[in-house]
């Protein structure tokens, strides 16, 4: 299971305006990514 | 979180929201609670599996969790049902520029989450080994 100091998995999700997202873009504008995975939508 | 998009912007943070649900129902949301974060969709759950969220209707729906809908409806937030697999758990995992994982904190149970101070002092200790490097 992927823990601190392992190297992130990257993935690539679309937006709710289908704009694609890879994990890497970030790398590249960012210093650091926070990602927040949410239960749900209610 | 939203209230802290100045900070987070200052500390060269980027933050990406993930969910499952629909696109209708993701809309909504945005538009009801934070829409300063771009909203990625999973509704396979896959990337999910990947980072090892655990699913657990047990952790899910107890006492504090319920205590937690109670406060939120009471301060005004409107019920807008549940949106995909509400036995879901979440999670916060801060990635710096190098592709390693600084923080990966999975939710226990529905209301377990990091507070967002804790959040912001390890992204201001980040920005500061940057800066000494």
């Amino acid at each position: 299971m992927l823990g601190a100091a392992d190297k992130a998995s990257d993935f690539t999700l679309h937006t709710v305006d289908d704009v694609p997202i890879s994990l890497s873009d970030m790398f590249q504008t960012s210093r650091s990514t926070l990602l927040v995975f949410l239960r749900h939508l209610g | 979180m939203c209230q802290d998009k100045d900070e987070l912007d200052r500390l060269n943070v980027q933050v990406l929201l993930i969910g499952f649900g629909a696109v209708s129902s993701a809309r909504r949301w945005l538009e009801q609670t934070c829409d300063d974060f771009p909203l990625l969709l999973d509704p396979e759950r896959e990337v999910y599996r990947l980072y090892g969220l655990e699913e657990s209707w047990l952790r899910s729906w107890n006492l504090r969790t319920l205590r937690l809908y109670i406060r939120l409806l009471a301060s005004g937030r409107k019920w807008r049902g549940i949106q995909g697999k509400s036995n879901q758990l979440g999670g916060n995992f801060i990635v710096d520029s190098d592709g390693i994982i600084r923080l990966a904190y999975r939710s226990r149970e529905a209301t377990d989450r990091p507070a967002v101070d804790d959040l912001l002092d390890l992204l201001r200790d980040l920005e500061k080994d940057d800066s000494g490097s």
